[in-house]
């Protein structure tokens, strides 16, 4: 009994309910529900991958938590190929250092790709997010491979941000070596997240997680005066004496 | 008063065929097309110095020939016309062909340039150096003896620096700086620097072996001087008389009682490089092997002189067109050759040759003084390593400086001007500063609507996503959650439009978060997503 449990305890033996603990490697989400999803939070050196519907459905208050746990470390903070611009006021009331962040931008897939796998080996940089420049290009199975290997060399935080659907393409049921692989959309209710390939356990059925409550909205009344606003036109609008 | 001086035979042809291998047949001619110097394998296939071209051809048929460029300035050919360098190529191995003839040009190609490669080496062992053209260098070592440990110190470490240098060589001290000189030009294997023992194994040299001219040996051999021991016991007077004042001159400064004429080595204030190629060049990968020696000497000039560069210009000679000009930047200053070589070999992907090259060089004036960094010591080092700067360097040599930004916070009140493209930094005082000053919420003047009443108390809410610019408002399908909040800047600017705008968080019909905003001609636009 005593060998197996060494053997437990080396993780040889995977046991699909008792997930890996908490590493002192990871960031939590600050969502209660994803960070037990994802034992802990995000975790550094494995290739997270992030499927998403649309662009700006909520996909960065998913990830900005951690990224601002991570200012105190004096690294960049890469975004390549953003789909808008990352807003600087914002970013810096989520609590990230802007001095931090460097934006690239690259038409060019092995450009973009190289400049990940430089960031991620260099070890001086926490966080990269990875938009392919082109989403109906893609990369490589080797290429992955190698952001995987250069995130576990480098310890940083690597997010691969990809679409959904490409025209008919079903992008989930595309095999990668991404460690941890999530799935993201809008439902009524929230924003709907699948987990559908984790590291040492399950795949989860969706949930879903409110976001509203991070931005202090207030209480959705459906109100009639502004949905008339729409099509008032903007003689409303007080002019000045500048104009 | 202690000096040690190193010849280097064969030192103009040794520099320019460095690399090409030792299977090649390499030749230098003179200003009269004769042969002034040839390498060993020469030497085997019976190449003499003094040799005619002719002879030289009918001898050897795979040669590569190195005309001095002294004699390009003897004959008076503009350097575009002449025939700097020639290859001749004779393919003895094809039965059909006949002699190839190929010829190229380079640039100049001077043994000074070597020299002062060499004093610019020299100069990690002492101060004050001397130069003897064409081959030779003086270099003072008795200040330098206490920092090496003494005299035999002192040459065991310059010894490993001449292995490592690797040329031939041969080199001797002596009390003053001709001495030092006549012994290592006679082959003189001298390690002392007493004065008296010095000039008892210096009496023993044979006249014809000493650094003077044809002429005055001659007359030395007519007056039946054969030792220099008999020419030092003559007086003084006797000497100018009869062998003239250079020759008198010559052996006060081997005694040390006259200044020798040797010009002082000065280093130059910047650093320049050139290195002529034997073989062209087609391919930019084939560029790098000669620009890491090129790299080596500004690395080792920067090392020594405390300094560092961000950028440095390697210039591409080709034969028929102007030089290909590339400039080699770093995010940082730089001084390490690792990183020197990534980069420019980075740097020089991205260009293509327009045409083969035939010489390369490397220069570079602008320096900042070498700074140290400081550097945690506790906190553990993942990956390479890497500083913030080196991978912006690295990153900036690849994708260019224009597209790599940072990020920080404006200080307009209109949300497009609330952030700015910025310099990527890696100070973090100075961006901190601005985004804190400014990270209080603008002035935003709020509006009542309905039983709603904003304040200034609400905090701030701002998209994560900025759309620049806006794009208008296309789906009908929007429920407004939270606003409106009024956005009125810019109307001291007149002429141009002022901005006066209403912010709304709504919904649209997907369900995105979408920051939106009605203008004044009533006009709706998103201009961001709350992510």
């Amino acid at each position: 009994m005593g060998s197996l449990e060494s053997l437990f305890d080396s993780g040889a033996i995977w046991q699909g309910r008792n997930p890996r603990t908490t590493s002192e490697c990871s960031f939590p989400t600050q969502i209660a529900k994803l960070d037990d999803a994802l034992t802990g939070g995000w975790r550094t050196g494995e290739l997270i991958e992030l499927l998403l519907s649309q662009p700006g459905i909520g996909e960065l208050q998913l990830l900005l938590p951690a990224m601002a746990k991570q200012a105190s470390r004096d690294a960049w903070q890469l975004w390549i190929n953003p789909p808008a611009m990352p807003y600087a006021p914002a970013l810096s009331a989520a609590g990230l250092e802007l001095s931090q962040q460097l934006i690239v931008e690259s038409r060019c897939l092995k450009k973009a790709l190289w400049s990940a796998e430089q960031a991620l080996k260099s070890g001086c940089c926490s966080c990269v997010l990875l938009w392919l420049p082109d989403p109906r290009l893609q990369a490589s199975m080797t290429q992955l491979r190698r952001l995987q290997l250069a995130a576990e060399e480098g310890n940083a935080l690597i997010f691969m941000l990809r679409p959904q659907w490409l025209g008919e393409q079903f992008t989930q049921l595309q095999s990668s070596p991404a460690a941890t692989r999530l799935s993201l959309s809008l439902m009524e209710d929230g924003l709907s997240v699948e987990l559908f390939k984790r590291r040492g356990s399950w795949a989860l059925k969706p949930f879903t997680v409110d976001l509203s409550t991070g931005l202090q909205l207030p209480q959705i009344t459906p109100q009639s005066t502004h949905q008339t606003c729409l099509q008032t036109s903007g003689a409303d609008i007080i002019q000045g004496p500048w104009s | 008063m202690a000096w040690l001086a190193v010849e280097f035979p064969n030192l103009a042809l040794e520099w320019c065929s460095r690399g090409l291998g030792d299977a090649q047949t390499v030749v230098l001619l003179d200003s009269k097309h004769k042969v002034s110097q040839c390498n060993q394998i020469a030497a085997a296939q019976g190449v003499e110095p003094g040799m005619t071209l002719a002879t030289l051809l009918a001898l050897v048929d795979d040669v590569t020939l190195v005309s001095d460029s002294d004699a390009r300035r003897l004959y008076g050919l503009t350097p575009s016309r002449e025939l700097g360098q020639s290859s001749v190529k004779g393919n003895s191995g094809k039965k059909s062909a006949g002699k190839e003839r190929r010829s190229k040009q380079t640039e100049s190609l001077t043994s000074l340039d070597a020299l002062q490669q060499l004093a610019l080496w020299a100069n990690d062992y002492s101060a004050q150096i001397l130069l003897v053209p064409p081959q030779s260098l003086v270099i003072e070592i008795g200040s330098m003896l206490r920092l090496f440990g003494g005299l035999p110190g002192y040459l065991a470490q310059f010894e490993h620096g001449l292995q490592q240098l690797d040329y031939p060589c041969r080199w001797a001290t002596a009390h003053t700086p001709v001495a030092a000189f006549t012994l290592a030009y006679t082959a003189t294997a001298w390690r002392q620097v007493s004065a008296k023992s010095t000039m008892a194994q210096l009496v023993r040299l044979p006249v014809t072996s000493l650094p003077i001219s044809v002429e005055q040996k001659q007359s030395l051999e007519r007056l039946g001087l054969s030792q220099l021991e008999q020419l030092l016991a003559l007086p003084a007077a006797q000497v100018r008389k009869r062998l003239g004042g250079a020759l008198l001159c010559w052996l006060l400064e081997l005694q040390g009682r006259l200044q020798p004429r040797f010009t002082r080595f000065v280093v130059p204030p910047q650093f320049e490089m050139q290195l002529p190629l034997l073989a062209e060049i087609v391919h930019i990968h084939g560029l790098l092997f000669p620009l890491r020696r090129l790299l080596e000497g500004m690395v080792s000039y920067m090392r020594h002189r405390q300094l560092a560069t961000t950028s440095c210009l390697l210039s591409l000679t080709h034969r028929d067109q102007p030089a290909t000009l590339i400039r080699l930047n770093s995010a940082a200053p730089e001084v390490a050759l690792a990183e020197w070589l990534q980069l420019s070999q980075l740097q020089l992907e991205r260009h293509q040759l327009v045409a083969p090259v035939i010489s390369m060089s490397l220069c570079c004036d602008q320096w900042v003084e070498l700074t140290a960094e400081a550097k945690d010591l506790l906190q553990a080092k993942h990956g390479q390593g890497l500083s913030r700067l080196q991978l912006l360097g690295r990153l900036q040599s690849q994708l260019g400086s224009e597209q790599l930004y940072g990020l920080r916070c404006g200080q307009a009140h209109t949300p497009e001007h609330a952030w700015q493209r910025a310099e990527p930094s890696v100070s973090p005082a100075s961006a901190s500063s601005v985004s804190v000053s400014s990270a209080e919420p603008p002035s935003v003047s709020s509006q009542e609507t309905g039983s709603q009443l904003h304040s200034s108390m609400v905090p701030i809410r701002r998209p994560s996503w900025l759309l620049d610019p806006a794009q208008p408002l296309t789906s009908k399908n929007i429920q407004i959650l939270d606003g409106p909040e009024r956005i009125s800047s810019g109307w001291w600017r007149w002429p141009e439009p002022a901005v006066l705008r209403d912010y709304f968080v709504a919904k649209d019909g997907d369900g995105r978060l979408c920051w939106i905003y009605k203008d004044a001609q009533g006009s709706w636009f998103v201009h961001g997503w709350f992510s």
